[in-house]
């Protein structure tokens, strides 16, 4: 299996195709950033306007930590999207390839091959993101320096800089759950559907479906833990100002086993269907 | 024996496309599978490799090598992105072999590819692909191998190559090969044993001189005198340049060339047999 | 008839005190304020307000008589507007008149209590009423009601009875709440571009507490 996910890997970064899917990555995270200062002045003039009657502000609300926290929120839907088409072309690539069957003819069983396309999805999900986030870090900062983090949840939260760089990493740690689960996702529906189009098409609409429902309030304390487009903003609660720990766990929990399900549905189906 | 399917079954809805297929294989036997498109050769060979499952019947490996089969279907298929190198080295490497530089170069010069070349497989001739898809179906050192259909695409010159591959690989490495194809020219010459499939049925199988022999309504014949023959006079000929076509529908050809040897004036050189498809796939009678 | 000239005795008796007197009480206050030349301190501040949740945050004050008071952090610091004033200048900045209202209670200290009303529209501030301690002459309480940012209550505690400069401070004021306008980031903004929600006025506080150094008396 060592050997399935070393080779998985080293065709992922010997296809041209990656590297542009990373820059495509970055100049999305480039854009993110810039429209994250223009809506980081917007956000400070609205929500900090009626505190200006009563206060003078001393210190710079404008800089990295809330910069990095405006580009989270934007994250957790462009990236997916462009991460979703990249995962499932490593598997829909190797059907209009017949490079599946080509690697079956070998003494490999098909739960080993799939399986070794979900790790090495997982894999090339997490490398993205730790570049992904070293880089906004690394950029928000030295262009927008440190300074408190002011947030609208629950009213309006101030973290000084510290504070505020934990609570980042974590809501990023906490958020690339999601991107896992999407990157699950993505591999099964490639396992369908196996067509590089249509599993695009389905995955954006999964994406935005998610997105959608996410937004919808629910009555039901088991619909909003247990639904899981309800599951996918868990690293928003990294900012209340008492973290509830408990309530991060448990969804983030149900996630994991979102994604195990949809895992091994596309493994069952895999080793189910013949290779035509 | 080192392959046995029996009465192997498989339908595609209510397309019943193999009925109760039997095929068997030897150690250092080349075997031929000929049949028209869409008699069921691809899903046949689909089946002995494993990639699609069989409705009912039976499968037989008689082999203790990790890797019993191995295999082409159709085109081979290969990582247009990768070279040929590194295309040996990931097909070694998920099957647990860990292949030296040494070892993948040899295997390369082994089905006549240059190991000095990087450039991607994409970038490679037909024939060129073919070679380094047979390579990798003999990584890991299978007893068999199965080839669906190697020689389409192939110039003269390039099925001639491969075919000589076949020989030593079944010749000198005791490989028992069974190859596809809907060609009688490819396989004629190349197999020991012919399987005719037609409609998802074996409707001929034997040795394949035979076979051919069989299904051949007519004959080839070349040699001097042959146009004033009076034993040709009397039977159904077609003139050609150079060459006389004589058609036949009994098995009477040995009656024939001796009284052709025996008519003064007639030097008989060749007398080719003209395997008629028609005749070859039609099922005999039990 | 006999009001009448009562009524125009006290008038004039008024008019001649407002117009031309600051309470006595008051000019002391303000003379030992202006004693002060110099001084540096630490100040530990804290934010009271039911939308606003801001850990205590720390800054230096700098305070050099006739320059204006400076304040630095190394984080981000609300300031309140009003409340670090230790010298009355805010108040004495515009022309006033004072009404004393003599002894009163406040949270059980006996206090006396002088109105401050400025003589000129220019002022930002529409009355202001102070609260002395008349032994020690500390100003135990401000309430300064702004033309534009509502009603300010200071309350002042000191270290001991001969301290000028307070070493806690609470300032309490009225805030609107958060307006939100756009639809933004956070999970309950859900309020589309175009619809507003004008929360309604409450009350705000910031407690300061103060540790001085470096302090230069006349």
């Amino acid at each position: 299996m060592r050997n399935l996910i070393r080779t998985e890997l080293f065709k992922i970064f010997k296809q041209r195709k990656t590297f542009y899917a990373i820059a495509a990555v970055f100049v999305l995270e480039a854009f993110i950033m810039v429209s994250a200062y223009f809506q980081g002045r917007e956000f400070l003039d609205v929500f900090l306007e009626n505190l200006r009657e009563s206060f003078e502000f001393q210190g710079n609300l404008l800089n990295g930590n809330l910069i990095i926290y405006l580009v989270l929120n934007s994250f957790w839907f462009h990236i997916p999207l462009i991460l979703m088409i990249v995962v499932s072309g490593f598997l829909t690539g190797e059907y209009k390839d017949r490079t599946v069957e080509a690697v079956l003819l070998q003494p490999v069983s098909k739960q080993q091959y799939i399986i070794s396309k979900y790790i090495a999805a997982l894999v090339f999900t997490a490398f993205i993101l730790g570049i992904l986030i070293l880089s906004t870090f690394l950029l928000s900062y030295l262009f927008f320096g440190k300074g408190d983090l002011v947030v609208f949840l629950e009213g309006l939260s101030f973290y000084n800089s510290t504070e505020a760089f934990n609570r980042l990493m974590i809501a990023f740690l906490v958020g690339s759950l999601t991107m896992f689960f999407y990157a699950v996702v993505s591999i099964t529906l490639a396992v369908l559907f196996q067509e590089a189009t249509v599993t695009w098409i389905v995955a954006a609409l999964f994406l935005i479906g998610t997105t959608l429902l996410l937004r919808l309030e629910f009555d039901s304390k088991w619909v909003n833990s247990l639904f899981f487009p309800k599951l996918t903003d868990s690293w928003q609660y990294v900012f209340f100002s008492e973290i509830p720990f408990r309530t991060i766990l448990n969804k983030s929990l149900v996630l994991i086993a979102y994604t195990g399900l949809i895992a091994w549905i596309g493994i069952r189906v895999f080793q189910k269907r013949d290779i035509t | 024996m080192i392959l046995d399917a029996r009465d192997v079954c498989k339908t595609y809805g209510s397309l019943e496309v193999l009925k109760g297929v039997s095929l068997s294989l030897n150690r250092s036997e080349i075997c031929g599978l000929i049949g028209p498109n869409g008699a069921g050769k691809s899903t046949l060979f689909r089946i002995l490799l494993g990639l699609v499952s069989r409705d009912s019947g039976t499968l037989e490996i008689h082999s203790e090598a990790s890797k019993p089969l191995g295999g082409i279907i159709e085109k081979p298929a290969l990582y247009g992105y990768l070279s040929a190198f590194e295309n040996l080295r990931v097909f070694s490497r998920i099957q647990g072999l860990e292949l030296n530089r040494a070892d993948i170069e040899s295997q390369l010069l082994q089905v006549g590819l240059s190991p000095l070349r990087k450039d991607p497989v994409r970038h490679f001739s037909m024939g060129m692909k073919q070679r380094l898809g047979l390579a990798i179906a003999l990584l890991n050192e299978p007893e068999c191998v199965i080839l669906d259909e190697p020689f389409s695409g192939l110039d003269p010159m390039g099925i001639r190559t491969l075919q000589d591959e076949i020989r030593e690989l079944a010749k000198s490495r005791g490989i028992g090969i069974l190859i596809s194809s809907h060609n009688l020219v490819e396989l004629g010459d190349l197999c020991d044993r012919l399987y005719v499939i037609n409609q998802g049925e074996i409707v001929r199988e034997g040795p394949a001189r035979e076979i051919l022999q069989q299904a051949a309504r007519s004959y080839l014949l070349y040699g001097t005198g042959l146009e004033s023959s009076t034993t040709l006079a009397k039977a159904d000929i077609e003139q050609r340049t150079g060459s006389i076509v004589l058609h036949l529908e009994e098995d009477s050809i040995h009656i024939i060339i001796q009284r052709l040897s025996a008519e003064p004036g007639v030097i008989l050189t060749a007398c080719v047999p003209q395997t008629n498809l028609t005749a070859l796939f039609e099922k005999t009678p039990e | 008839m006999k009001v009448f000239p009562l009524f125009i005795v006290t008038l004039l008796g008024a008019s001649l005190l407002t117009g031309q007197e600051v309470d006595p009480m008051l000019v002391a206050v303000k003379e030992r304020a202006d004693s002060i030349v110099s001084f540096q301190a630490h100040v530990q501040m804290e934010v009271d307000i039911s939308f606003v949740n801001m850990p205590v945050k720390e800054a230096e004050i700098r305070f050099k008589k006739g320059s204006p008071i400076s304040i630095s952090s190394e984080d981000f610091v609300m300031i309140p507007k009003r409340g670090l004033d230790f010298t009355l200048n805010e108040l004495y900045k515009y022309p006033f008149m004072t009404l004393s209202l003599g002894k009163v209670q406040l949270e059980g200290r006996n206090c006396h209590l002088i109105k401050i009303i400025p003589t000129t529209d220019a002022s930002d501030y529409s009355i202001a009423s102070v609260w002395i301690a008349p032994e020690t002459l500390q100003v135990l309480k401000t309430q300064i009601s702004t033309k534009k940012n509502g009603v300010y209550d200071i309350f002042y505690n000191y270290s001991g009875k001969r301290e000028i400069l307070p070493s806690k401070i609470k300032v309490a004021f009225e805030v609107s709440g958060v307006k939100i306008p756009l639809r933004f980031l956070g999970r309950d903004t859900q309020i589309d571009k175009g619809k507003k929600e004008e929360s309604s006025q409450e009350r705000g506080a910031i407690f300061l507490a103060i540790m001085y150094s470096d302090l230069t008396r006349l």
